[in-house]
C-alpha cells in the first residue's frame, strides 16, 4: 500500500524534498487518525490507519493501561483459546500475533529509504486483560481504597537489547530458539510463541519487500525507482540475514520496533547512537556513507516510530560515549519536525556540544524536542540500589521518564502509580472520623504515613502478582527475543520467580505531589495557625466541593498560601517531606516476593483520570479536577513563574534512586536560537541537574498560538508539544488535556 | 563587610522581587525592584514604583465581590452605601453580599487610607494587592541568595532596579555591599537622577551600571519625565569615569562598566535628533566605560497597572515599535558606535 500521491514536482528529488513529503504524509495520517479515533491523550505513535475497507473501530485498553478508541484490521483470524473468549499464554499470543503480522497490509512510502508502517495494536484483539482464574480479589480492597493504578496486567515498559538482533538477524534468532528448545524441553509453548513472532515478522518483511519491488517496476522517477528497488532487495535480505549496512541496521531495528509497538505498545529503543556507530564508522571509512545520507535514514526511521532514544552519556567505564551519530540523530529530528522522543544526556563529562546543539534545535524548532537527561544523577542514584557504577551506567533512557538496562532489566516503569492525594484524603477522613482524637497536623501526618505505607504495600503485592502470573496471561514475547535470558532459559522476562532476565527493579511512581504539599500547608496555615476555619468546617467545605459564595471564598483562601515551588514556603517543606517519606517507604523493603522497588515521581497522562475519582482537596482544588502534574508545582505557584524557583523546588524532591522526577517547563516564547539565549537555557538545564534534577521536558509555546489552537485545533495541525514525558500533536489531544497544557502556559507566563 | 555587621534595622521598601530575570544584566539574575522615583516618565511600565509609599492596586477582573475588604477597613477609606445613601456597617456586609443589587455606592477614599494592608490581606481572590513592602537588608539578601547556583552557572547575579534605587541610597548601598561580600555580581539599574554624594558610595559595591538615557534635549526631557536632565548628564559622565577606572574584579569585562539603556517610545523619542544626540553622548562623554547599548522597545504592560491604580494613562495611542524598526535602529546605532567596541542589542 502506498500513501496518496503528493503534489510535488517530480524533478531530481533530494533528501530535503523527500523528508518534506514524508512530513506532510505524516500530517495527513495524523489528521485521519483524529477524525476516525478522536482524541489521543498519549504518545504520538506512528501508527497508520489501515485502508478504510479493513477498518473496525473498537474500545480498548492501551499498552499503558488507558482506555482508548482503536482501529482493528478486519478479517484477521484470531483464535480464542479460553472459555471467556480471549486468548492467553505464550502459544496463543504468539500464534495470534503471527496471524496479525501475516495479514498486515504492506506500507511503502517511495520517499522513504525504509520500508514498512504499522497499522494496528495487537492489544485491541485481546478480550481479556487478565486471566479470570488467577484470582486477586484479596488485593481489591487495598487497590480500591487508595485507587492504586497499574501493576496487575502491566506490560512492556523495559528495554530490549537491539544489539542482539543486529548481530544475529532473524535466522540467527530462530537458531537460538531451536537451541533453547533442546535445552529447555519443558518450555515448548514459550518457544512456540517466540518462533511464531519471528516467523510473522519475516512474512511481514517479505510482503513489504515484494511490494517495494512491485512499486519500483511502476515508478517513473529514477531516484525513487532506485530507492524502491534497493528497498526491496534490502528487505528480502533482512527476512533472514543480519544487517550489514547503516541503512539495513536502521531498517532491521525499525521492523523490530514496529513489531514491538504493535504487540504491546513498546516504544523503547535506548542508545541508538551506540547501536549504529559501528556501521557508521565502517561506511564512512569506506567512503560510502555521507552524513547527509545517514541523517536521512535516521529521519526515515523517526518518521515511522516515535521510540525513546538516549543520545550521549557514559560507557560502562564512565567515559563519555557521545559520538557523531549522536549529532546526526538530533539533526534528523530537527529536519523532520514531527513528534519525537529524543533525550540527550547532560553531565559533567558529557560532550557540552551535545547540550548546546540540543538547545539550539529546541529554540529554533519550538517542538519540545529534545528532552534533557540528568545522567550523572540517575547513574549515581541507581547505584544506591546496590549496583556497581559499571552496571548503573548501562541503564538507557528508553521511555517517558525512565531507563532500563537493555536486555537485562525488567522494570514495569511508568506502569505503577500511587495517588498521594487519595492517600491524603483517606488519612484526613480517618482523622475526622475519630471523634475522640484532637485534630492536629502531627496526627494528620502520622495517618498519612500509615496509609501511604499501606498503599505502597498494596502496590508491592500487586507487583508480585504480576511478576508471578503475567507470563501466563500475556508474555512479553517480542521484547523476550532481544533480552539476555528468556531464549536461553525458556522463561519470559516478566517471570521474575524463574528469572527470565538478570535484574528486577520495579518502579513505583508517586503522583499529586503539589496537590498534597499545598493541601498540608493550607491546613496548617489557615486552620491550625490562623484559625480562619476549624477542622469540621474544612471537611464540610470539601464535601460540598466549596459550594456557595462562602465556600468559594474559603477555597480562594486555601489556595492563596505560599505554595510548593515558591521557595522557602511551608508547602515546599511538605513537598520535601512527602518525597522523603515516600522514598523511604518504597526502598526500605522489597516486595513480599523479594523484588527491589524503585521510587519516582511522575503522573504521565494520569493527571486527569486520577483527579476525576478524587473529591475536593484542601489546596483549593475542586472535586474531579486534575491532580497536579508530576513533580511540578501547580501553575501560578509564583507571580514571576520563575524557572529557577521551579528548578530548585523539583531538584529538592528527587527520590534519588535512579528513577526520575522530571521537571516540565514552559519557556519564554521570546527566546530565540541566538547565542545568549542558547547559553541561558543550557545554563538553566545544567543548574537543575547540578542541584539534583534528573530530567527536563521543555516547551516553548506562543501563548496566542496555543490559545488559538485550543479553540480550534485545525488552525495549527503541526503544533507539537511535550505533554508530559511524551511528544504529541496538540490537535490530537482531548480538550481536557489541551486545557492542562494551556493552564501551565498561562500561569507561567 | 560581614553579615553580622549589617545594621539589621535598616529597612528598604520594595514592590517586587523577580527571580530568573534575564533582561536586567548578564546571565540569569534576580531583580529587586525598589519603590520611589523622582521622575514621572510618560511611558513608565512600573507606575506602582513612583511613590515611596505603599499603594493599593485593584484588579476588577479578579474581584469576587465578597465585600471582605469593605468590612475590614477601619479607616473608612473603603466603604459601601445602600441605595438610600446610608453607609453600611461591617456587621451588615453579609446581607449585601447576598443581595448585591441593594448596594447603592462603593467608594474608595485614598486620602483616608493609611496603607495598613488589611483589605489586601483579606482579599483571597487576589484582586486587591498592596504594592510595597518593607524588608531588612538581611531579609532581602536571603531572598536574593536563593538562586546563587543559577548565577554561578550563567554568569549572572543580582540587579537592583525600581523605580529609582537611588531614592533609597542607604538601603541600596548596604544591600549591594552585602551581596558583594557574598561573592555575588551586582548591577544597578538607574536613571542617575540623584546627588553624586549619594551615588558614589553605592557605586563602590556595583559591578555594572545599567544607565537609562531617555531623552537628551533638556526641555523634552522635562516634558516627558517631569525633570530636566542636567543632573543626569553630569552624573552619567561621572559614573562613566568612575566605572572606566575600575578593574573588573574577576568578572568578564563585558559584565562590568556601564550598559546604556535607551527606551524607544515611538513618536516621542525615536526621532533622528534624539537618537543622534544619544549616540554622540555615549561615544564622546562615556567612552571607556560603556560595554553595551540596549534599545528597549516601548511596551504597554504599564497600562494594566495604571488601571489597577485607578490612574489615567498619561500616554495613549502609542504602539510598540515593530521588530523591523528595532532591527533598523539597532543597525543604525551599531554604525554610529563603530570602532568603539560597544555592543548594541534591541528587544
Amino acid at each position: 500500500m502506498t500513501h496518496p500521491a503528493l503534489e510535488l514536482t517530480r524533478t531530481e528529488l533530494g533528501y530535503a524534498e523527500r523528508l518534506e513529503a514524508i512530513r506532510l504524509a505524516k500530517q495527513e495520517q495524523t489528521a485521519e487518525k483524529q477524525r476516525v479515533m478522536g482524541a489521543m491523550d498519549y504518545d504520538d505513535h506512528a501508527l497508520i490507519l489501515p485502508p478504510p475497507e479493513y477498518r473496525q473501530l473498537v474500545q480498548s485498553i492501551s499498552g499503558s493501561g488507558m482506555p482508548i478508541t482503536d482501529v482493528l484490521i478486519k478479517g484477521i483470524p484470531i483464535e480464542a483459546t479460553h472459555p471467556d473468549g480471549a486468548f492467553y499464554g505464550a502459544r496463543a499470543c504468539g500464534r495470534n500475533f503471527r496471524s496479525v503480522l501475516e495479514h498486515h497490509p504492506p506500507y511503502i512510502d517511495p520517499m522513504s529509504s525504509l520500508a514498512g508502517g504499522y497499522m494496528v495494536n495487537f492489544y485491541s484483539y485481546r478480550k481479556g486483560g487478565w486471566k479470570p482464574e488467577i484470582d486477586f480479589s484479596h488485593l481489591l480492597p487495598v487497590r480500591e481504597k487508595y485507587q492504586l493504578i497499574g501493576a496487575i496486567g502491566a506490560s512492556q515498559h523495559f528495554c530490549q537489547d537491539l544489539g542482539i538482533g543486529l548481530q544475529l538477524g532473524w535466522q540467527g534468532i530462530l537458531a537460538k530458539i531451536e537451541r533453547g528448545r533442546l535445552l529447555n524441553p519443558g518450555s515448548g509453548e514459550f518457544y512456540d510463541g517466540l518462533e511464531d513472532v519471528v516467523r510473522g515478522i519475516q512474512v511481514w518483511t517479505r510482503t513489504n519487500a515484494a511490494e517495494a519491488r512491485r512499486l519500483a517496476a511502476l515508478e517513473e522517477d529514477p531516484v525513487l525507482a532506485e530507492n524502491l528497488g534497493r528497498m526491496g532487495w534490502i528487505n528480502e535480505r533482512l527476512v533472514n540475514e543480519a544487517p550489514r549496512t547503516f541503512r539495513e541496521a536502521c531498517q532491521w531495528m525499525l521492523w523490530y520496533n514496529m513489531a514491538a509497538r504493535m504487540y504491546n505498545g513498546s516504544g523503547s529503543l535506548g542508545r541508538l547512537d551506540l547501536l549504529l556507530l559501528p556501521y557508521y564508522l565502517a561506511e564512512r571509512e569506506a567512503g560510502i556513507l555521507s552524513d547527509e545520507e545517514a541523517t536521512f535514514h535516521l529521519a526515515c526511521f523517526l518518521a515511522r516510530d516515535t521510540a525513546y532514544i538516549q543520545l550521549g552519556g557514559p560507557d560502562a567505564q564512565g567515559r563519555d560515549a557521545t559520538n557523531p551519530v549522536s549529532f546526526l540523530v538530533l539533526e534528523a529530528a530537527h529536519q523532520l519536525k514531527i513528534p519525537a522522543n529524543v533525550g540527550i544526556c547532560v553531565g559533567e563529562h558529557t560532550d557540552p556540544r551535545l547540550l548546546r546543539r540540543g538547545v539550539e534545535i529546541l529554540l529554533e524548532d519550538r517542538l519540545g524536542i529534545p528532552k534533557f537527561l540528568g545522567i550523572d544523577r540517575t547513574v549515581e542514584g541507581f547505584a544506591k540500589n546496590g549496583y556497581p557504577l559499571e552496571v548503573s551506567r548501562q541503564r538507557a533512557y528508553s521511555g517517558c521518564h525512565w531507563s532500563a538496562i537493555p536486555g537485562r532489566e525488567y522494570t514495569m516503569n511508568d506502569c505503577v502509580k500511587i495517588n498521594f492525594a487519595k492517600v491524603f484524603d483517606v488519612a484526613l477522613r480517618e482523622l475526622m472520623g475519630d471523634a475522640g482524637l484532637p485534630k492536629s497536623m502531627e496526627e494528620l501526618w502520622h495517618r498519612f504515613e500509615i496509609h501511604l505505607r499501606c498503599a505502597v504495600e498494596g502496590t508491592a503485592a500487586s507487583i508480585d502478582l504480576n511478576l508471578k502470573h503475567m507470563h501466563e496471561v500475556f508474555p512479553e514475547l517480542v521484547l523476550d527475543l532481544l533480552c539476555h535470558g528468556p531464549i536461553e532459559k525458556g522463561v519470559d522476562a516478566s517471570d521474575a520467580l524463574r528469572g527470565g532476565v538478570e535484574y528486577y527493579n520495579l518502579c513505583i511512581d508517586g503522583c499529586a505531589l503539589a496537590t498534597v504539599a499545598d493541601s498540608f500547608a493550607a491546613v496548617e496555615e489557615r486552620v491550625v495557625r490562623e484559625k480562619r476555619l476549624d477542622w469540621d468546617q474544612l471537611l464540610r467545605l470539601l464535601d460540598s466541593d466549596w459550594a456557595g459564595p462562602e465556600g468559594e471564598r474559603a477555597r480562594l483562601m486555601m489556595k492563596k498560601i505560599r505554595r510548593y515551588g515558591h521557595g522557602g514556603s511551608l508547602a515546599d517543606e511538605y513537598a520535601a517531606r512527602i518525597s522523603t517519606l515516600f522514598t523511604r517507604l518504597v526502598v526500605e523493603k522489597p516486595t513480599p516476593g523479594g523484588f527491589n522497588l524503585v521510587p519516582g515521581i511522575f503522573s504521565w497522562a494520569n493527571t486527569i483520570p486520577m483527579g476525576k475519582d478524587l473529591g475536593a482537596t484542601p489546596n483549593g482544588r475542586h472535586k474531579g479536577d486534575p491532580i497536579s502534574h508530576g513533580a511540578n508545582p501547580d501553575p501560578g505557584f509564583r507571580a514571576d513563574g520563575a524557572p529557577s524557583a521551579m528548578a530548585l523546588a523539583i531538584a529538592g524532591v528527587q527520590c534519588g534512586y535512579g528513577n526520575t522526577a522530571p521537571m516540565q517547563l514552559e519557556l519564554d516564547p521570546g527566546l530565540s536560537a541566538s547565542g545568549e539565549d542558547v547559553e541561558q537555557v543550557a545554563s538553566l538545564i545544567r543548574t537543575h541537574f547540578s542541584l539534583g534534577g534528573t530530567q527536563i521536558n521543555l516547551n516553548i509555546l506562543d501563548k496566542e498560538k496555543i490559545l488559538e489552537a485550543h479553540a480550534d485545533p485545525s488552525k495549527h495541525p503541526d503544533l507539537i508539544v511535550r505533554v508530559t514525558g511524551f511528544s504529541a500533536y496538540f490537535s490530537s489531544l482531548s480538550k481536557e488535556f489541551r486545557q492542562l497544557v494551556v493552564d501551565r502556559l498561562i500561569a507561567e507566563n | 563587610m560581614t553579615l553580622a555587621a549589617i545594621p539589621t534595622a535598616l529597612r528598604g521598601r520594595i514592590f517586587d522581587i523577580e527571580r530568573y530575570s534575564t533582561h536586567d544584566g548578564p546571565g540569569t539574575r534576580t531583580t529587586l525592584f525598589l519603590k520611589g522615583c523622582p521622575l514621572r516618565c510618560l511611558w513608565c511600565h512600573n507606575p506602582e514604583a513612583e511613590s515611596l509609599r505603599p499603594e493599593l492596586m485593584y484588579d476588577e477582573r479578579r474581584c469576587t465581590h465578597c465585600l471582605a475588604c469593605f468590612a475590614a477597613c477601619e479607616e473608612g477609606a473603603l466603604w459601601l452605601a445602600d441605595r438610600a445613601g446610608r453607609r453600611i456597617p461591617p456587621e451588615e456586609m453579609a446581607f449585601f453580599r447576598d443581595f448585591p443589587e441593594q448596594i447603592g455606592h462603593r467608594a474608595f477614599q485614598p486620602e483616608r487610607c493609611r496603607r495598613c494592608g488589611r483589605c489586601a490581606e483579606l482579599c483571597f481572590a487576589g484582586a486587591l494587592e498592596m504594592a510595597g513592602r518593607e524588608l531588612t537588608v538581611e531579609e532581602a539578601y536571603a531572598e536574593l541568595e536563593c538562586d546563587r547556583p543559577f548565577y554561578e552557572q550563567s554568569g549572572g547575579g543580582v540587579t537592583l532596579s525600581g523605580g529609582e534605587p537611588l531614592a533609597q541610597p542607604l538601603f541600596v548601598r548596604e544591600l549591594l555591599a552585602t551581596c558583594k561580600a557574598g561573592g555575588l555580581h551586582t548591577a544597578l539599574d538607574t536613571t542617575a537622577h540623584s546627588r553624586w554624594p549619594l551615588i558614589e558610595p553605592v557605586l563602590q559595591h556595583t559591578d555594572l551600571v545599567l544607565l537609562d538615557l531617555k531623552v537628551m534635549d533638556p526641555a523634552r526631557h522635562r516634558q516627558y519625565t517631569g525633570m530636566d536632565n542636567a543632573l543626569i548628564r553630569g552624573n552619567a559622565r561621572a559614573i562613566a569615569a568612575l566605572m572606566a577606572g575600575r578593574t573588573p574584579g574577576g568578572w568578564p569585562l563585558a559584565h562590568t562598566g556601564v550598559w546604556v539603556r535607551v527606551p524607544l517610545i515611538p513618536t516621542l523619542n525615536d526621532d533622528e535628533e534624539n537618537l543622534c544626540a544619544t549616540a554622540a553622548f555615549v561615544r564622546e562623554e562615556m567612552v571607556g566605560a560603556v560595554r553595551r547599548v540596549e534599545l528597549l522597545g516601548y511596551h504597554q504592560l504599564g497600562e494594566a497597572k495604571l488601571q489597577r491604580l485607578r490612574r489615567a494613562a498619561p500616554l495613549t495611542g502609542v504602539q510598540p515599535p515593530s521588530k523591523a524598526r528595532l532591527a533598523e535602529l539597532a543597525g543604525w546605532f551599531r554604525e554610529e558606535l563603530k570602532g568603539t567596541g560597544i555592543r548594541v542589542e534591541a528587544r
